[in-house]
């Protein structure tokens, strides 16, 4: 018994510990609730604390689908059947889906608070980690 | 632009969003023409933790439609084509309301012959009073719809329930389905339910019930059956079972294949080849593969 609570701890510990939020220099954010995640990946809001956010999908497609499976909360199909009804019927296009290497660039914009997620362990230099509140 | 009058309307043609092979025909083909040019106000709000949605739309619309194989196409027309959307969502359920309308010309080589036959003059003034009350020229069309979708886990359900209503020789008709789907990984198994109801407007104003051996009189029943032959004609109304299976394959792209079985109701014709009045029973088998990029 004891065994197989260690397995569930450690199963559990491992699929929830892959990613993590990160936002760009000029982010005033440091800490964001999984709910407004939800809201900001799926495009419904933009803004959070009156600051404007764009979001950034993570181009990795194991570390997207687990960032889908845990805050969004859908099958990869249900998002993907998302935004094909979003971009067909013309109302709003996915975030950009960039590879955590060129998440720097986007520091050239010193207007807009940038928000990723990434793979534990590799978040650019300049990129501060946002705590996800439940 | 796609008009938003059901609930997969804007999306019809994109089968990739959707399980079935195609939409439950009961409620779809009675919206026939595919496109309208106009203008569409969107509205969204987050309020807690629902979305709100409001649409609104005012068009014009012009299309053929097909309606047998032995005769040109019809042409439909939608004039002053305007509704409303009321959308909420949660996280796993949406409900859906609508409204439309639109003043609807129909244009069927058929029908304009029978209109224009020459008659006795003793017989034209009621022929010039059968087509105004029931000619399908500008007439109100008005469409009345609402939808529902619920996600548990791997299980999503989803239904709609439609009424359209006019004037003119169209039959009036409600419409409903439900269909119910369960993911494993990447298969969709899914069964659906669906029927629809016509009732015709005709009031056999041409119907002579003793119309002994006066000769006008027998025509007037010889109109009165080929007036609703041709309302038949436009009388598709028919129950259908499907059981289906989706497969995403790749990111981008899904298999799926349908089986329906169909049965039309004594007086009615069927959806597909509603020009066979004979066409009772059907079995059919669909498959496709659809893909986005």
């Amino acid at each position: 018994m004891k065994l197989l609570i260690a397995l569930l701890i450690i199963t559990l510990s491992i699929l929830n510990a892959n990613i993590t939020m990160i936002g760009s220099p000029t982010c005033k954010i440091d800490n964001i609730s999984s709910k407004e995640i939800k809201y900001l990946f799926t495009l419904k809001t933009n803004t959070l604390n009156t600051q404007k956010i764009v979001v950034i999908d993570n181009a990795d497609k194991t570390i997207y689908k687990e960032f889908v499976k845990k805050y969004i909360k859908k099958s990869l199909k249900k998002m993907k059947v998302y935004w094909i009804r979003m971009i067909f019927t013309g109302i709003k296009q996915p975030p950009r889906k960039v590879n955590f290497e060129d998440l720097e660039d986007f520091n050239k914009d010193t207007d807009s608070c940038y928000l990723s997620y990434i793979e534990v362990g590799k978040k650019p230099k300049s990129w501060k980690l946002i705590d996800v509140t439940p | 632009m796609r008009a938003s009058t059901f609930m997969y309307s804007d999306i019809q043609n994109v089968s990739y969003a959707y399980n079935w092979v195609r939409l439950p025909q009961e409620i779809y083909a009675t919206m026939p023409f595919r496109g309208y040019d106009g203008a569409e106000l969107n509205y969204f709000r987050q309020i807690n933790d629902y979305a709100l949605n409001v649409k609104l739309f005012y068009g014009y619309g012009e299309d053929e439609v097909v309606t047998s194989p032995y005769s040109p196409p019809s042409e439909v027309k939608l004039d002053d084509f305007k509704g409303v959307v009321l959308g909420l969502s949660s996280e796993n359920f949406k409900i859906r309301l609508s409204y439309s309308q639109s003043y609807t010309t129909f244009q069927n080589a058929r029908l304009d012959s029978f209109f224009d036959q020459a008659l006795p003059p003793q017989a034209q003034d009621t022929m010039n009073a059968l087509s105004k009350k029931y000619q399908i020229d500008k007439k109100l069309v008005e469409f009345y719809s609402v939808g529902a979708n619920y996600d548990y886990e791997d299980f999503s359900i989803v239904g709609e329930y439609i009424q359209l209503q006019n004037d003119s020789m169209m039959p009036n008709t409600t419409a409903a389905y439900i269909s119910l789907a369960y993911q494993i990984d990447t298969f969709t198994p899914y069964i659906t339910i669906a029927q629809s109801d016509r009732e015709s407007n005709y009031e056999n104003d041409l119907y002579v019930e003793n119309p002994g051996a006066d000769p006008i009189l027998n025509m007037y029943n010889g109109l009165d059956t080929g007036f609703k032959e041709i309302v038949k004609e436009l009388s598709y109304a028919q129950k259908s079972k499907s059981i289906g299976l989706r497969y995403d394959f790749l990111d981008n792209a899904a298999a799926k294949i349908q089986y329906d079985y169909i049965e039309v109701d004594e007086d009615h014709v069927n959806i597909h080849f509603h020009f066979d009045d004979e066409l009772k029973d059907m079995h059919v088998f669909s498959a496709t593969v659809d893909f986005v990029f």
